[in-house]
């Protein structure tokens, strides 16, 4: 299975979309990793003798209100923005997996309940999830990963859900439970194993939703906090900076466009390759 | 559902001032506040009392449209919200029939067209549109239409030219939904047998795709903006602060920042009764449409 | 002959699900064509209609003579006027076959409004007169129902009555009996035949029914992998089956005077369209396979009295 997966992963890559699409996130990845080694210059350096300026060759990116290089803060931004995404869908596959199954698995009350609930969620827009979270436990980055991971909790618990479902009823499962198996058995060898596949395509893309989530919050100045850049963050002095250095809010929206772009594109190649779209359609 | 829906809300949103880390009467009272306000605040919000009575005052306030004070701007939240709630209406409404209208016109486009080069660029801006961030797109359309062309207003909301802006921004994540869902449903519908024999009956294509194919495209489409007609009204939040419109989402933020924990509250609960009444107008029109449906109910 | 069709090559992409088709139908006649799931029966049907575009197949060789016109390579505005007008289309299964959004009346007017330029309410009379005819009882509160109000005889009643709204001269019933209840079945088989008979329609009846081949067909087309096999009258081809899968499939039918458990079946199963064998397309499942036939296809040829085999076998005896 672990062979099949990795095959998969290579003829996503070896695909066009798939290809370009998956060096692009590649870069942005090393560039995240080695920000402080790839950054022209340090991202907190204010030098007010320089601000607000355009584009040019000792500042590819221009400079912000302080004199700061933007590039240098797209790079650290870049960080920020994709490890709080990350780890943000990462808590809420891991929160998704063990709810779906569990609910899916053993169904009756509980089910019941916890579905009642993540169908509420699930009307409301993440956005909207995301401020009131943020509201109770406050701004900073750790608000902006719990109010995300929440926000994306309704969907992989609903998809593992109809997955372990789905795979419950297939009559090698019945086979293994009646000939005795435990439910640990079961749920660890026979169903988690393969409904894994559409969740993690699917917490792919959704963390290209949770970068843009991230942006949003941030540039609403309740993410990360100055001077750490975020990409959102970097956008938040708005329209008062739109009017003097666009580039200081344009560039980094580019970015988040962009990288989303590319990870719907890769996700698409995914599951191309996977051929989990049918499991998709029934989800 | 609607009641206990209401509930559940009213529960996390009477929960945010006890969660909030820290005291919740020095998350009431702005910085430097004398000791008797700090008495007068705790009477005010019985926070003396227990957590049930707590809500069930609370509660009984709301039922009667009290939504308490606003602690920067001492003024009623009721009276804060009935002033800004027309203007994000009138932004969620446009932007809800701009995101609709277009994201199904686009969906049929790409459908009628599947595999052509059409459909790849519709397909193309569906991509496109949901994954620019809607305030990002707002602060590019400012920046384009109003300080290069200087065609619309900046911000503000006068006039209808002041819509025009908000509506296009708030609307793309929307169409970018409809268009998909539309396009999808079309394509799924057009496989079966009952559109074969509309074919065989020798109709246009076109009257086929338009009154046969989206009457049946329609019941998912209405009922994903039903569940998610919020989406509309999440893009709204966010484009009412980049436009500097008045509204509930710039009034929410503005409070978020400030720490106005009573106006946070009362702002989240118009905004989640305004999703909760979406979904509910979404399933009358979709028992509308189906005449199963309609009949069952009849 | 109203209908003729001559070596039709139906292809998708490299395939050729469809190939060497040749039968035909006069008016007054109906011909029957049988053959298991997957033998291109269907597919024939979809071109006569000019359909193969929509799903993504074409007619790759051959001519569909249609009262001396091909419809091969028709231009599309023209090809619209024959389908539902003299050709018209009775679809499998009648739970799906009708718009279950629509009122029934309307869905059964479109055709004679398209085709005959009637008006709304002479459309509307016509469809409660056919209706009359196909003995719907109460036609004029059908007409205002939807669809799932009604049993799914009656809806194939509604297929038909759509079917002959524009006035057709070659009737392409397919399976339509195969999604209905057995007493159903010989009804809607009957109410096929009677149109044949009173108005002169040349009818191609697919199905996969060997009874309900010998209960309503003048002459059988046996098809088997997109090929025609056997082509021949109704009683030929019962007294004297001549090829190994026609004679097969006649053993298949279960017959009131059989011993019991003496039920047969042809063994193997039918190749996918992208595992054709080489040679005759039936001789891995074929009792009499010489070693020619696995080789070399065998071509159909038609002799002077219209029957014909396409088997190396039966044409050496």
């Amino acid at each position: 299975m672990i062979k099949h997966r990795a095959l998969a992963l290579l003829k996503a890559v070896s695909t066009f979309k798939g290809g370009i699409s998956g060096a692009f996130l590649l870069l942005l990845v090393i560039g995240a990793l080695f920000a402080p080694w790839l950054s022209p210059y340090p991202y907190d350096q204010q030098d007010l003798g320089i601000m607000n300026q355009a584009p040019s060759l000792t500042h590819l990116f221009g400079t912000d209100e302080f004199g700061r290089d933007v590039l240098s803060r797209m790079i650290t931004g870049a960080r920020t923005s994709l490890s709080v995404s990350v780890t943000a869908i990462g808590i809420s596959v891991l929160l998704g997996l063990v709810l779906g199954a569990t609910c899916g698995y053993f169904g009756g009350t509980f089910d019941r309940v916890v579905m009642t609930v993540i169908d509420l969620t699930w009307s409301f827009p993440e956005i909207l999830i995301a401020l009131m979270l943020v509201a109770i436990i406050g701004p900073g980055l750790e608000g902006v990963v719990i109010a995300i991971a929440i926000a994306y909790l309704a969907q992989f618990t609903r998809l593992t859900r109809t997955q372990i479902m789905s795979l419950k009823s297939e009559t090698y499962v019945e086979a293994t439970i009646s000939l005795g198996a435990g439910h640990a058995h079961v749920l660890f060898s026979h169903l988690l194993p393969n409904a894994l596949a559409p969740v993690l395509v699917a917490a792919m893309l959704a963390t290209g939703d949770a970068i843009i989530l991230e942006a949003t919050l941030g540039f609403f100045g309740l993410g990360a906090q100055p001077p750490t850049p975020s990409w959102g963050a970097m956008m938040s002095s708005g329209t008062a900076q739109l009017f003097i250095a666009p580039w200081v809010i344009l560039l980094p929206g580019l970015a988040v466009a962009l990288t989303v772009v590319f990870i719907n594109l890769f996700g698409d190649a995914v599951i191309a390759a996977l051929d989990v779209r049918a499991k998709f359609r029934e989800a | 559902m609607l009641l206990p829906v209401f509930f559940v809300v009213s529960l996390v949103v009477f929960f945010i001032i006890h969660l909030v880390p820290g005291d919740p009467i020095d998350n009431l009272m702005r910085a430097g506040s004398t000791p008797e306000q700090r008495l007068l605040i705790e009477a005010k919000y019985g926070l003396d009392r227990s957590l049930v009575e707590q809500y069930v005052t609370w509660m009984g306030r709301l039922l009667t449209g009290d939504l308490g004070n606003s602690i920067i701007q001492g003024r009623p939240v009721s009276a804060l919200i009935a002033r800004n709630l027309p203007y994000s209406l009138e932004l969620g409404i446009a932007a809800l029939l701009f995101s609709t209208l277009t994201g199904i016109a686009a969906g049929v486009i790409a459908a009628s067209y599947q595999g052509t080069r059409v459909d790849d660029t519709i397909t193309g801006f569906i991509l496109l549109g949901s994954t620019v961030p809607s305030f990002w797109l707002g602060l590019l359309l400012i920046l384009v239409f109003a300080v290069w062309l200087g065609w619309v207003p900046v911000s503000g909301a006068r006039g209808w030219s002041s819509l025009i802006l908000p509506t296009i921004a708030a609307g793309l994540g929307g169409i970018a939904l409809v268009a998909r869902v539309t396009r999808i449903a079309m394509i799924e519908t057009s496989r079966q047998d009952f559109v074969t024999l509309l074919h065989a009956k020798g109709l246009p294509p076109f009257i086929i795709q338009l009154r046969h194919v989206l009457r049946h495209a329609m019941v998912p489409v209405v009922t994903i903006l039903s569940l998610r007609i919020g989406w509309v009204l999440g893009g709204a939040v966010t484009i009412e602060y980049v436009f500097a419109r008045p509204g509930l989402g710039s009034l929410l933020i503005r409070a978020l920042n400030q720490r106005d924990y009573p106006l946070v509250q009362g702002c989240l609960l118009m905004l989640a009764m305004a999703v909760i009444i979406g979904a509910l107008i979404g399933d009358i029109v979709q028992a509308a449409m189906d005449p199963r449906q309609r009949e069952a109910r009849a | 002959m109203l209908l003729d069709l001559e070596m039709l090559r139906i292809s998708f992409g490299a395939f050729a699900p469809v190939d060497q088709v040749t039968l035909s139908v006069d008016r007054g006649e109906i011909l029957g064509i049988v053959g298991e799931s997957g033998s291109g029966k269907s597919l024939t049907a979809t071109a006569i209609m000019g359909l193969l575009p929509r799903i993504g197949g074409q007619v790759a060789a051959g001519t569909i003579r249609f009262d001396g016109t091909d419809l091969v390579g028709l231009p599309e505005r023209q090809m619209r006027r024959l389908r539902g007008g003299r050709i018209a289309l009775i679809t499998q299964n009648p739970m799906t076959s009708l718009d279950s959004m629509m009122r029934i009346g309307p869905q059964i007017d479109q055709a004679a409004r398209l085709h005959l330029g009637l008006s709304r309410s002479a459309a509307r009379a016509r469809s409660l007169e056919l209706m009359a005819d196909l003995r719907i009882p109460d036609p004029a509160s059908v007409y205002d129902l939807f669809p799932h109000q009604l049993s799914g005889g009656m809806k194939q009643r509604i297929v038909i009555a759509m079917a002959l709204a524009g006035d057709p001269e070659l009737l392409i019933a397919d399976e339509p009996t195969t999604a209905l209840d057995v007493t159903v079945q010989a009804q809607i088989v009957q109410i096929l035949v009677d149109l044949v008979r009173q108005r002169g329609l040349g009818l191609i009846l697919i199905t996969h029914d060997m009874g309900v081949v010998a209960q309503a067909c003048d002459r059988v087309a046996v098809m088997y992998c997109g090929r025609v096999v056997e082509l021949a009258e109704v009683d030929a081809l019962f007294a004297q089956p001549r090829h190994p899968y026609t004679q097969a499939l006649i053993r298949c039918i279960p017959r009131h005077d059989m011993a019991r458990g003496t039920m047969s079946a042809i063994p193997g199963v039918v190749p996918s369209a992208a595992a054709q064998p080489p040679g005759c397309r039936f001789n891995p499942r074929c009792a009499r396979v010489a070693d020619r036939c696995r080789v070399e296809i065998p071509e159909l040829r038609i002799g002077v009295s219209g029957n014909g085999v396409a088997c190396h076998v039966a044409e050496a005896a």
